[in-house]
């Protein structure tokens, strides 16, 4: 049978509480916290993610989408400005 | 001295009296219920001197015996025992205001229990969130010490303009985090034993409290001292600590307060001057966004359950109309914004610059908090008081 690769991603807008992490089913398992990343954001492993959407009522910042619903979206909202104080202090280095 | 004498010495005071009125009322307490309790030990007594065994505890046809939790990859979850029929069944309203845990057999008994007076957060709407099971999970994978995790030897000296302003800023977060620990703990006995899991979520977030107060505590004394309190500071903590109610104190508290320390964390690339510092920051980030995500969904399911939506966000935006304006009379303190932008300019002599770069974290951290509000379905933006731009400006 051919795999499925999932739907569900995680924009850059994620604050990394991790709500979404231990929604996804043990057996699945296909969030994962990104390593390196000074904001603790999460990411889905598409491939091993089962469309069982149980993550995305849990993200307070409503970071989580369904590509067959929204398609692939920017993040959108307050947590895009830090975009303005980073490029602010790189310009500044 | 002999054995006899020292053990004279040691023995307790005579009574003082300074308890008297206390205990006595202790003791009618549980005189006037002499008839529940004292006939159970009576009983019990009884059984025992007969030479006869109850085993009442092994009949199971009122329990939810026998359908066995599957431990997931993780191990075993709340959220893999709450999928087993009888356990996860979390109600809106709690009748059973005791210590008799959920999912067991305890409706045979309640008339002989006593009552828990304190647990008055009896509805669901009052301290439940969606994300609480797994946010609970997390926090206990993403627990640290700020004693060995933090690599304290490699601190390096800073010039002291950068210092001061490390140290300043260390003793404004050790002033306002545990607000976060004496908040939660005020309602923490209030909601019932049903609600386990909001239970221990903020018990973690107590925890998680303890910690940053003590890291920040550390790292200001390791590096010069704690320098100085502030009065508006202090106003902001009384605003959380005095709310009327649990939903609202923890939408001021979780949801505006720890969100914009949050941004401050979230920024801590930038603010950080040593790498100590930006790890304190980066490990005190994750603590702070689970906070930040319970505050959040905690308030969306408060409107969601409201009997009367219009009526509880009326009243909401009552309170957050006052309490914003607390919360920012600690947001403008000099003793935060100064070093802030000490910090983030790189110096004393770069102080202006710096404030450039405190425009564009006010103005981040106000968006995220109204990014927050609608989360939660309480749109603010009409009418936050919390201006968008920063008073100076620029950014």
């Amino acid at each position: 049978m051919a795999h499925k690769a999932g739907h569900f991603y995680i924009d850059e807008t994620c604050i990394g509480c991790g709500a979404c992490d231990h929604a996804c089913p043990g057996k699945v398992d296909a969030i994962y916290q990104v390593q390196g990343d000074f904001l603790g954001r999460y990411a889905i492993v598409l491939d091993e993610c089962i469309d069982c959407g149980f993550c995305a009522p849990l993200c307070p910042v409503a970071c989580i989408h369904d590509a067959r619903a929204e398609g692939i979206v920017e993040g959108t909202g307050g947590y895009t400005r830090i975009r303005e104080l980073q490029a602010w202090a790189r310009a500044r280095a | 001295m002999s054995t006899a004498s020292r053990v004279e010495t040691l023995r307790p005071l005579p009574p003082t009296g300074m308890n008297d009125e206390q205990v006595a009322r202790y003791e009618s307490q549980f005189k006037e219920h002499t008839n529940r309790w004292a006939e159970i030990l009576q009983r019990n007594a009884d059984r025992m001197r007969k030479g006869e065994y109850s085993l009442h505890w092994m009949k199971t046809d009122q329990a939810a015996w026998g359908r066995r939790a599957k431990p997931s990859s993780r191990g075993l979850t709340y959220t893999d025992i709450n999928n087993v029929p009888g356990y996860g069944d979390i109600p809106e309203r709690v009748t059973f205001l005791s210590f008799a845990p959920r999912g067991a057999v305890r409706e045979p008994y309640a008339d002989e229990m006593p009552v828990v007076d304190d647990y008055t957060l009896v509805d669901r709407g009052e301290s439940w969130a969606d994300n609480v099971v797994t946010l609970y999970e997390e926090a206990k994978a993403r627990q640290w010490n700020a004693t060995r995790d933090i690599p304290w030897s490699e601190l390096e000296r800073l010039p002291e303009d950068l210092e001061k302003a490390t140290c300043q800023l260390c003793t404004f977060l050790t002033e306002v985090e545990f607000v976060a620990g004496d908040f939660p703990a005020k309602w923490l006995y209030k909601i019932p034993q049903d609600f386990l899991e909001v239970k221990s979520f903020i018990v973690t977030q107590m925890m998680d409290e303890a910690r940053h107060q003590e890291v920040f505590r550390k790292r200001a004394i390791a590096g010069g001292g704690l320098l100085h309190a502030s009065p508006g500071f202090e106003w902001a903590l009384k605003a959380i600590n005095d709310a009327p109610t649990h939903t609202m104190g923890t939408f001021l508290l979780n949801l505006l307060g720890e969100g914009l320390v949050l941004s401050m964390f979230r920024s801590g690339e930038m603010i950080a001057k040593t790498h100590v510092d930006k790890e304190i920051f980066r490990r005190c980030l994750q603590d702070e966004a689970r906070h930040v995500s319970y505050g959040v969904l905690e308030l969306k399911n408060y409107l969601d359950n409201a009997p009367d939506r219009p009526a509880a966000l009326e009243e909401m935006h009552r309170f957050a109309d006052v309490g914003e304006q607390v919360i920012l009379t600690s947001f403008t303190e000099a003793a935060l914004v100064e070093p802030m932008a000490i910090l983030l300019g790189g110096g004393l002599d770069k102080i202006d610059q710096g404030m450039e770069g405190q425009a564009h974290l006010w103005k981040m951290s106000v968006e995220e908090y109204l990014q927050r509000c609608e989360r939660a379905g309480f749109d603010r933006r009409d009418r936050c008081t919390i201006p968008l731009d920063s008073p100076w400006g620029q950014g």
